[in-house]
């Protein structure tokens, strides 16, 4: 799920920088710093929108380097347990497949594919493939965009990984 | 009358299926008590062989018979009488039954029917063997005439039990069930008024039985019921039940008379009637936990039940075949056949046990043992069939009724038993064995404080709850259920409880499998899905199915040995002396790096990138890769630490640091491998060092093999910072004395054997005192122990810690201002460095590093720099040092005064440097760079600088004043005109020398190089010229010595560096004016000004050499080419390309190793 919040950082800035551009480096430090990565809390940040206060720095004693706090606002995708995401699938293997929802890294374990959906190594690059004959087959394979249902996840201090499902009703290959 | 009863309750027992017919028929038999039936007189008659033994049982059948069939007294005397009187009719009845037994192996129901009560017959008797299968098996196999015969019998008794049945039913409408009492009525109707009350509920009687006959009892109460439910006198009894409790079977009634009218006439019951009380009534319908018998599983290790008979009794046996509903499993075991025991006449004792010990088909051949075979097995094993028997892999493959097999915790195979089995299977039964027995037992789970739990049995199964505390020992384990009823804790026994999990929870593997201390996700919960999924769990309840963090794999364990985690593992990382990534010896020639720890074993990678598993007692020793060196594709060295890119294989465009090196080859991590961990094996000529900021270490090498600009670059781009310093510092001069090092080194190692030869590569930041300037430490002091390209681990002063640092965040602590200003003159420079190097000079093994590649080491051994400090005021430092006292202290204090003083220490010191250290160095340079190492003797080289003892030795070996005397290094005798300065060095370099070898400096080599050319690198750096010597003397020292006969004098010489006589100079301290050296003393130089026909007394490090410019005639006074005279015809940023003048060979050196010729 995609979240607004405020958030603030320390931003540590080298003397060389301090001028007139100080508050171009420190939103260039900042969204360099913070755009992409994740954390376990607010998951990950996609987007630094406005940078709302740069705070006093204090100079670090012994160096010549300053922090400042800033506060700024972001948008955030935080993953939840039971989320129904859109995700677009990286590996296929038979074990599952990973696939990826923007950062987020989920694996499909093959116990979480119906069942009727089989593993096909021969097929180039390997897919799962779903044995109704009438139809054409549906496949997942590198590259298929399937909606999956997160049921798990750890989080780590700097990472999120995820299980899903699409073994439920409207999951699947879209 | 009592036998033929009793008979028939044997044959009931062995068919239940019909017992009912024939307890009826029992009572039939009672009513009609008169005469036995023709039948039975029949039965009696045939039965005329009956083994004695038979007699025992029978009569044992026949006293519990009694104990149930109360009232019958008159009968059972009458039977007595019978037994007495008639054996023979009882042995009628035994063989009656073997011959039905006989029969049965052709029915199969029948013989299925007889074997639920085999353990029954037991535990009475200790007679299993009557009816075991097998043995009747055998009878049959013996045999075959009797078939016939027993055909006969088999019909027969059929029918005989055709006509009992039917005759029992007759007689089961009678009037026996029907009775009533009159005073029944006072109970009954209105009962259910008062329910609440248990005390006027209907009570509970329990009866005891013969064990196993509970069911049938109930069964027969409620058929006994509902038959005489309409008729005039109902049963008076509420309800009957068993329970799991054997032996025993409870009615419910009102009075003990109901109850005993109930049961009248019922077969198997015994006398006696209990009243239940009335607190204990509940007890009885409580659902008593499930008898924890695990469930047979294929693999599992088992004992044999049976009596003294059966020789096969308490042996250990695999299971290898469960049937489907468990009654049934086809085991393995070790074979006692009978014929080994054949004595000399052909007969088999019954006797004596026979010996366990592998089928072997040809020794029993030779026995004269009928085997067949062999014969091909489904699954492609061979087999072989003896005595009707099949033998497979040497093992009996027999096929039991899991009521003869005993599987609890009891039963732990010991090593022997094991050993056996193992060489009956050959190797591959290695593993299937030791899982087995390593197997821990599933479902014995350890709980946690917190770990969600189920109840799987009892009242409350299903219940789920949280652990709240678990009792000492973990039996008892107190839950707070999950349930809106329930807000109480519960104990429950740990057995009741199984943890729970659920899908996507992050857990980590705690126990019990080969996976344990790996963490990841749950994808699966439940049963097996396939065998192999058992197999790989050892159970096939409740298993999980992982996807690990670590492997990217699936993992499927039992949940007993999971629990719930929030942390990722990178799996184990130790076991035993082993880590992951340690590289171990698998075999004399050949080397792993583990790539896996797991339960008991090891995953690990050889060098042809395949996995072994190892487990932990096989592990060879561990071998480490310290200090050993491999060159990459063009020749630059990997070191362990060193980042490559593979260039070519499989793993073509992979970037990882090397972990291991061994021979050829070098295991590298790369974050981009997902398997084996990240560790790939590929051999090191398809690597190529990768990071910008590794430094080619064998620059000397390169340089001179490689073309110009690399060669510049090796001596500018010097790893440690003091050779950045003296890159920059000294400029030229200095890397050329850095090639002279580095290749001495290698010579050295060479000719110098075991005692030279420098450990390759030092980093000069080892064993200097740092300052953190980032991360946790920042603001720490400490010495640096060892570093690579990235981080060094730096021994903190300030506590006992040693940690590891980026490289660029440490600053070092130079005592001297000078040596901070790492952009200052050369001299400033190369005190900085001293002082800094003095530290790791404390350490003896270390300056030999240095040495060895020769730039700045060597510099230090000589003790060049001791001087420099000397005039910088630092040399204090480079005293201290407890390494320098050894060689230098005397020198110090002797040189000290004199340096210091107005005197001028340092010329002589300089001159030292340039002449001995220098010259020397020149020579190795050039040579043993393009040589030594084009043609792999550089490894030799490399070897001996692993040792790290002889730097400290050699440097000052070659200090020694005897040495500095030495005549052998005289000018004439060796090519090189250096060897007269050489001699001049030790003198500069060691003080208490110096002052004696005056004489050499002047030696007739100088005259060879007339010329003085100004060398521009130097005037900046006064005190440099010492520097750049020393690096290239320690090298140069060896070098000489293992090759040109007149180093064995020179070593001395070797420490500085002279100028040779006829070069064109400038004099620093006097605005850098041209000069020409026009003779060499043994301190200083006289030198002739160009502007000026005036002669002067300069010091070696007033003096700077001209740097030549193109078409000058020079003359190299460094290196092997030392001496010699030539003509630059090009220069290549810092490279000269020079033409020699004695053989026109071009040679391209650095131009701070030529010296312009003051023509």
């Amino acid at each position: 799920m995609f979240f607004y919040i405020e958030m603030e950082r320390d931003l540590l800035l080298l003397p060389q920088h301090f001028g007139p551009n100080i508050n171009r480096y420190l939103r260039d430090k900042l969204i360099e710093k913070v755009e992409g990565s994740c954390s376990g809390r607010y998951g990950f940040i996609i987007c630094v929108t406005e940078v709302k206060k740069i705070g006093k720095g204090r100079i670090r004693e012994g160096a010549g380097l300053v922090t400042f706090p800033v506060k700024f606002g972001a948008v955030v995708f935080r993953p939840f347990k039971g989320e129904v995401l859109d995700a677009k699938v990286t590996v296929v293997n038979k074990l599952g497949f990973f696939a990826e929802v923007g950062p987020l890294s989920v694996f499909v374990s093959k116990y979480l594919i119906p069942t009727d959906m089989r593993f096909d190594p021969q097929s180039n690059p390997p897919s799962y493939v779903s044995q109704v004959s009438d139809e054409q087959p549906m496949r997942v394979t590198v590259a298929s965009e399937v909606r999956l249902k997160l049921i798990g996840m750890r989080i780590d201090a700097s990472e999120i990984f995820a299980i899903g499902s699409i073994k439920e009703d409207y999951l699947g290959v879209l | 009358m009592k036998r033929r009863q009793e008979e028939e309750e044997e044959e009931e027992e062995e068919e239940e299926g019909v017992e009912l017919d024939a307890a009826d028929e029992d009572r039939d038999d009672d009513a009609n008590d008169d005469g036995g039936s023709d039948e039975d007189e029949q039965k009696e008659r045939q039965a005329d062989t009956q083994p004695k033994q038979k007699k025992a049982r029978i009569r044992s059948n026949f006293i519990d018979d009694a104990a149930e069939v109360e009232g019958d007294d008159d009968e059972e005397e009458e039977d007595e009488e019978e037994e007495d009187g008639e054996p023979r009719k009882r042995q009628g009845g035994t063989q009656a039954k073997q011959k039905k037994a006989r029969v049965r192996n052709f029915i199969d129901d029948v013989a299925e029917v007889e074997d639920d009560d085999d353990d029954e017959d037991d535990e009475d008797e200790g007679e299993p063997d009557e009816y075991e299968p097998d043995e009747e098996a055998e009878e049959i196999g013996d045999k075959d005439a009797e078939l016939e015969n027993r055909r006969y019998d088999a019909e027969r008794s059929q029918e005989e039990y055709e006509k009992m049945a039917a005759a029992v039913k007759a007689r089961f409408d009678g009037h026996d069930a029907r009775q009533r009492y009159d005073d029944d009525d006072d109970y009954g109707t209105n009962r259910f008024q008062i329910l609440p009350d248990a005390t006027k509920d209907p009570r509970l009687w329990c009866i005891r039985c013969k064990p196993g006959h509970e069911k049938m009892l109930v069964i027969q109460l409620m058929q006994k019921s509902l038959d005489s439910q309409h008729t005039e006198k109902p049963l008076q009894i509420s309800s009957a039940l068993c329970t799991d409790f054997k032996g025993y079977i409870y009615i419910e009634a009102y009075k003990e008379a109901h109850v005993r009218e109930a049961t009248q006439g019922l077969n198997n019951l015994f006398y006696r009637i209990e009243q239940v009380k009335v607190g204990e009534m509940t007890d009885v319908m409580r659902i008593r936990v499930a008898e924890k018998k695990t469930a047979l599983t294929r693999g599992s290790w088992v004992r044999m039940r049976g009596g003294e008979r059966n020789e096969y009794r308490d042996d250990l046996a695999q299971v290898i075949e469960v049937d489907n509903d468990g009654a049934r499993a086809t085991v393995r075991l070790i074979p006692r056949l009978k014929i080994y025991l054949q004595n000399a006449d052909g007969e088999q004792s019954d006797r004596i046990r026979p010996q366990a010990r592998l089928f072997r088909p040809e020794e029993v051949q030779r026995l004269d043992g009928d085997v067949t075979g062999p014969h091909l097995a489904s699954g492609g094993r061979e087999f072989f069939m003896f005595d009707n028997q099949k033998f497979e892999d040497g093992c009996l493959i027999k096929d039991v009724s899991t009521r003869n097999l005993r599987w609890d915790d009891t039963v732990v195979p010991t090593l022997a038993e094991l050993e056996r089995f193992k060489a009956g299977l050959g190797g591959d039964a290695d593993m299937e064995l030791l899982q087995a027995v390593n197997m821990p037992r599933a479902g014995v789970a350890t709980f946690n404080v917190g770990d969600i739990v189920k109840v799987v049995d009892g009242d409350l199964k299903h219940l789920k709850g949280v652990v709240q505390s678990v009792a000492p020992g973990g039996g008892t384990v107190t839950i707070l259920p999950q349930h809106e009823a329930l807000t109480e804790p519960l104990s429950f026994p740990a057995e009741l409880l199984q943890k729970y999990f659920k899908m996507g929870d992050h857990v980590k593997v705690v126990g019990g499998s080969r996976h344990i201390g790996e963490t990841g996700i749950v994808v699966r919960v439940g049963r097996a899905e396939t065998e192999a999924d058992r197999k790989a769990a050892g159970t096939s309840e409740s298993l999980l199915y992982i996807f690990s963090d670590l492997t990217q794999n699936e993992i499927i364990v039992a949940s007993a040995f999971v629990q719930e985690c929030s942390e990722v593992s990178a799996g184990l990382e130790r076991l035993g002396n082993y880590d992951l990534h340690d590289m171990v010896m698998l075999d004399r020639t050949q080397v792993g790096v583990i790539v896996k720890v797991e339960h008991s074993s090891f995953k690990v990678l050889t060098t042809s990138n395949a996995v072994q598993t190892i487990e932990l007692q096989r592990m060879g020793r561990k071998k480490l890769s310290k200090g050993v060196v491999a060159l990459d594709q063009v020749d630059q060295k990997i070191e362990v630490g060193t980042p490559l890119m593979v260039v070519e294989g499989q793993y073509m465009q992979r970037i990882g640091v090397v972990k291991h090196i061994f021979k050829a080859y070098v295991f590298i991590y790369s974050m981009d491998v997902k398997e084996n961990t990240g560790i790939v094996c590929v051999r090191a000529r398809q690597c190529r060092l990768c990071d910008k900021t590794a430094k080619p270490t064998m620059q000397g090498f390169e340089a001179v093999g490689s073309s110009a600009p690399e060669f510049s670059r090796a001596s500018f781009v010097p790893q440690s910072p003091s050779q950045l310093m003296a890159g920059m510092g000294m400029g030229p001069p200095m890397g050329g004395a850095m090639i002279g090092g580095g290749k001495g080194g290698g010579k050295g190692a060479k000719g110098g054997g075991k005692g030279k030869g420098g450990k390759g590569q030092r980093d000069e930041l080892i064993g200097q005192t740092v300052r953190m300037t980032k991360g946790a430490w920042k603001g720490y002091h400490g010495t640096v122990k060892t570093t690579n390209e990235t981080s060094a681990r730096v021994e903190l002063h300030g506590k006992q810690k040693v940690v590891s640092v980026a490289r660029d965040s440490l600053f070092k602590m130079n005592l001297n201002p000078a040596s901070r200003q790492s952009a200052a003159p050369s001299f400033s420079g190369g005190g900085g460095y001293v002082s800094q190097s003095a530290r790791g000079w404390d350490d003896g093994s270390q300056t030999p590093l240095h040495e060895s590649i020769g730039l700045r080491t060597p510099l230090r051994d000589d003790g060049f720099r001791t001087p420099m400090h000397g005039p910088d005021d630092w040399y204090s430092a480079g005293s201290r040092t407890p390494l320098l006292d050894g060689s230098r202290t005397p020198m110090h204090d002797g040189s000290r005064t004199p340096l210091h003083d107005a005197f001028a220490p340092m010329t002589p010191m300089h001159d030292g440097v340039w002449g001995s250290g220098g010259t020397p160095a020149h020579r190795p340079t050039t040579p043993s760079a393009t040589d030594g190492f084009a043609d792999g003797g550089f490894e030799s080289a490399w070897g001996a600088m692993d040792e790290p003892a002889f730097a400290a030795q050699s440097p000052y070996a070659g200090l020694t004043p005897g040495t500095v005397g030495t005549p052998g290094f005289n000018p004439g005798s060796t090519p090189f005109g250096e060897s007269p300065f050489l001699a001049a060095t030790p003198d500069a370099g060691y003080s208490p020398m110096l002052p004696r070898t005056p004489g050499q400096p002047s030696t007739p080599g100088q005259p060879s190089t007339p010329g003085q050319p100004d060398t521009p690198g130097q005037p900046s750096t006064p005190g440099q010229p010492s520097t750049p010597g020393g690096p290239g003397t320690p090298g140069s020292h060896w070098t000489p010595m293992a090759d040109n006969p007149y180093e064995p004098g020179t070593p001395g010489a070797f420490d500085a560096e002279r100028y040779p006589d006829g070069i064109l100079v400038e004099v620093t301290n006097q605005n850098n004016r041209k000069a020409k050296i026009v003779e060499v003393l043994d301190d200083s130089y006289t030198v002739q000004f160009l502007d000026q026909p005036v002669n002067a007394n300069v010091q070696h490090q007033d003096l700077a050499l001209v740097r030549p410019v193109k078409k000058d005639r020079v003359v190299i006074i460094k290196g092997i080419e030392r001496n010699s005279f030539g003509t630059l015809i090009g220069i290549d940023g810092t490279d000269g390309i020079i033409k020699l003048q004695a053989n026109l060979d071009i040679k391209i050196l650095d131009l701070n190793l030529c010296a312009k010729l003051a023509d």
